[in-house]
């Protein structure tokens, strides 16, 4: 699963890499 | 003062005076006992003025009094005030408090009376704090996702471009929050999606717009979760979460959200008593750009998943 995190504000195109502040993958939980 | 010294050397009939003394009438040109007698003379009359002070008006002397800053009488009195009309000066009480005029109110400790002539102490609120609801809510756990309530299951929703969604959300005690986010469904999108909350109008359904989040661009795979960092205080109180697919439509635009029709709690179901329409969230049409005051509505029995975190 993937979590993406905006700064204050959201989408912006004029700030660094749109306003992303973070991008984290999580691996799929195994369930028994 | 030449003759001052003639007398005091004229013979034996001065040697009880001495030169000093002759010299205190140095410079007499007149008659003291006249003098003296016509600067009495001056005075306003003395006669029936006793015990009164001289005082003047800038040109003429007299004898005035204390009369005018005289206390009222203090007889049946004690424990007033002295105070004045602007005129006459009188004694007073303070008067008893009501709740339409200030005043003096007694403590009270009683969590019980409906007296609105006392006030309640600290040591009685805290006692009706104590035992009141505020105390039995449950606080939000900091770190934590919540999410639009429903019952039933959640699955992928697909949603209709450009409908804003309002799901409500209740609020029992102070809490900030510093996410708001979405899950993308099956089908990833390729829209834009707006985030935020609305106030409740005080009757039940979104009115002005309390927080514009901004938009995720939800062109990641399928799962991906989006949240847009915010700091929102929410007291406690109904609020209306927000949901808008804007921009550009993807083909198949899914979220995560309620699995089927689904009732939400804390939605009316209709204006009879009858299953015909269970809402799960009101709805305001063709909404392109920054959310506005929300405006005619309709429903929806499914609705996206909207999650807030706890800070």
């Amino acid at each position: 699963m993937k979590t993406i995190t905006y700064g204050i504000g959201g989408y912006d195109e004029s700030k660094p890499n749109n306003n992303i502040v973070e991008e984290l993958d999580f691996p799929d939980e195994e369930t028994e | 003062m030449s003759k001052a010294r003639d007398l005091a050397n004229a013979g034996t009939a001065f040697t009880a005076v001495s030169s000093t003394e002759l010299q205190y009438v140095d410079g007499v040109t007149s008659a003291i006992q006249s003098q003296l007698d016509a600067k009495e003379g001056t005075l306003p009359t003395q006669t029936g003025n006793s015990g009164k002070y001289l005082t003047t008006d800038g040109t003429n002397k007299s004898w005035g009094t204390v009369s005018q800053y005289a206390l009222p009488s203090q007889t049946g009195n004690a424990g007033e005030f002295l105070t004045t009309n602007g005129t006459t000066e009188s004694w007073d009480v303070i008067p008893a408090g009501t709740t339409s005029n200030a005043g003096i109110l007694q403590l009270t400790n009683s969590v019980s009376s409906t007296s609105t002539t006392t006030a309640a102490t600290p040591n009685s609120v805290k006692t009706a704090y104590d035992s009141s609801l505020l105390k039995r809510q449950m606080p939000f756990r900091s770190t934590y996702y919540y999410r639009t309530p429903s019952v039933g299951g959640s699955g992928s929703f697909t949603i209709t471009h450009q409908l804003l969604y309002f799901m409500p959300f209740f609020v029992e005690t102070t809490t900030t929050f510093d996410r708001i986010g979405i899950q993308s469904g099956l089908s990833a999108g390729t829209g834009t999606v707006r985030l935020g909350i609305y106030n409740d109008s005080g009757a039940g359904v979104p009115s002005t717009v309390l927080l514009d989040a901004g938009t995720v661009s939800a062109t990641s795979p399928a799962g991906t979760t989006f949240t847009i960092t915010i700091s929102q205080t929410l007291n406690p109180g109904f609020y209306w979460l927000a949901f808008c697919q804007q921009g550009t439509s993807p083909g198949t635009p899914s979220y995560t959200g309620s699995s089927s029709t689904n009732l939400n709690l804390l939605m009316p179901s209709s204006t009879t008593a009858s299953d015909g329409v269970v809402p799960a969230a009101y709805t305001n049409s063709g909404i392109t750009g920054a959310f506005t005051t929300a405006t005619t509505l309709s429903v929806s029995t499914r609705t996206p998943f909207v999650y807030l975190r706890a800070a």
